[in-house]
């Protein structure tokens, strides 16, 4: 048990999958995996843990940006034995050539948040996906078709960063989330492989954006994508 | 002589740099390089002792050139290659140390991000953090090329930093990031490379360094002549990738 997790050691999977909203990860637990236990309902930050094709894994709202993904992710790192983080969630392209529809590997993470710099004495912290995981994605989504890109993503805490996450998009990178960093953070803290898997809703200057079809499909994919990862 | 690092570095003729560089530190490794993997090796650049060769492999155009040591050295190295030489594909080839316990003399590191403790990007971000990230595409290359020649690898993170010989206490507290943080070694270039090569873009970087010397396994030191000459598995992949990009369509391994 934790400050904000009321599970107990044990009652929460390795594999966790984590995203922002609760009512997502419960949505993934009840339409996707057996048996699945609501682990946690401390602050509505709802957590599951059930079978996926006979596999243990937990699914895990962290909520928003990287206080709140930090406080998840710190807690389960420490009480939890975790062994890998995937993380998903919808997003807006940073670059023209990454497509609503695509789905972006996050190879490293640029942020606007102070927290690695006064963790780390000042310096930058490499906020970086687990190699192996990321490799393994890739892979999978070439083999099903699936417009796939790797690069550095931008970790914002607001959208008041919105001026510079566009100007990181002009130095490569690819889209625009709030959780990445820390989360590649607390998972190189813990040494649990970790990949952050995005799916592009709409364009750099959030305009071509998918319909709501669309989006649904492209988050089932992101999910299958989760499943296939662990 | 008379000329300023601004004003020119190299005195190599315009043209007779290839778009793929590898990029050692150390001159003599790139002459290593040259004689010992290319087909015709010609000396391009002598200026500044910082030797540059010209040559085939397999087939392939590719330069290499000793940069020197640390941030400017990379940064105005990438630079002149990038603007004066239309480089496209830099690739690091270097040693680092290691404090890390998972990590022995001699692993070849396929480095996906860096640290940054310089001033490099503040003026376009300030206090923000700018990850140095390498280019996927090369890395993706790198990654299948070991795994074709059976050259075993891990793909991780380094700590570029700026001073080879801190106090001790200084030393205590970057112990710290990594044996807490799964950094796998300290090198000194890698960071500028990747913020020099996200500023151009058309220009991708890569870096890759094997560990020479690590701070637990001290019986593990690899002798002087050992680190110049036997790291040949992170010279074969960064040659491999080289290859691929000289293919048209890009990296095919």
């Amino acid at each position: 048990m934790s400050m904000s997790l009321e599970a107990r050691a044990g009652d929460i999977a390795p594999a966790v999958i984590l995203t922002q909203d609760p009512l997502d990860a419960k949505y993934i637990a009840e339409t996707r995996l057996e048996n699945p236990v609501c682990h946690n309902k401390v602050r509505n930050m709802l957590g599951y843990t059930g079978l996926y094709r006979g596999k243990r894994v937990s699914v895990q709202g962290v909520g928003i940006g990287p206080v709140s993904a930090g406080i998840y992710t710190q807690e389960l790192g420490e009480d939890y034995a975790p062994e890998r983080f995937i993380k998903i969630e919808m997003a807006q392209s940073l670059r023209p050539e990454v497509r609503p529809g695509d789905i972006v590997l996050a190879l490293s993470a640029h942020t606007t948040s102070r927290m690695n710099r006064l963790r780390f004495g000042g310096r930058v912290f490499p906020a970086a996906a687990d190699y192996g995981l990321l490799d393994s994605a890739y892979e999978l989504c070439k083999k099903q078709g699936w417009p796939v890109q790797a690069g550095p993503v931008v970790s914002a805490e607001s959208r008041f960063d919105l001026e510079t996450a566009k100007k990181l998009g002009h130095r490569g990178a690819l889209a625009l989330d709030m959780e990445t960093s820390v989360v590649y953070t607390s998972a190189a803290r813990f040494g649990v492989k970790a990949l952050s898997a995005l799916g592009i809703v709409s364009g750099a200057e959030n305009e071509n954006g998918l319909d709501e079809e669309g989006r649904k499909a492209l988050y089932e994919r992101l999910i299958d994508l989760a499943l296939a990862l662990l | 002589m008379t000329k300023t690092v601004l004003e020119q570095l190299l005195s190599a003729a315009p043209g007779s740099i290839a778009p793929t560089v590898i990029l050692p530190g150390d001159p003599l490794r790139a002459q290593f390089i040259a004689e010992n993997f290319l087909k015709d090796p010609r000396l391009v650049n002598e200026a500044r002792g910082m030797l540059c060769y010209t040559g085939l492999y397999e087939g392939a155009a590719v330069s290499v050139l000793g940069t020197g040591m640390g941030t400017s050295s990379m940064t105005a190295s990438a630079v002149e290659l990038i603007e004066r030489y239309g480089a496209k594909n830099l690739i690091r080839v270097g040693t680092c140390g290691s404090w890390n316990p998972q990590v022995h003399v001699r692993d070849v590191i396929l480095v996906e991000a860096t640290t940054l403790e310089g001033n490099a990007t503040y003026d376009d971000f300030g206090l923000y953090d700018f990850v140095p990230t390498a280019d996927h595409s090369l890395l993706k290359c790198a990654s299948d090329a070991a795994t074709a020649c059976g050259i075993p690898y891990r793909a991780g993170v380094v700590t570029t930093g700026d001073c080879l010989h801190p106090e001790a206490e200084m030393a205590q507290r970057n112990g710290y990031l990594w044996q807490n943080h799964g950094i796998l070694g300290v090198e000194m270039e890698g960071a500028y490379l990747y913020a020099t090569a996200s500023r151009y873009e058309d220009v991708r970087a890569l870096a890759i360094v094997t560990c020479s010397d690590h701070a637990l396994y001290r019986e593990e030191d690899a002798s002087f002549e050992e680190r110049q000459k036997s790291f040949c598995d992170m010279m074969r992949i960064a040659l491999e990738v080289a290859k691929a990009q000289d293919k048209k369509g890009g990296c095919k391994a």
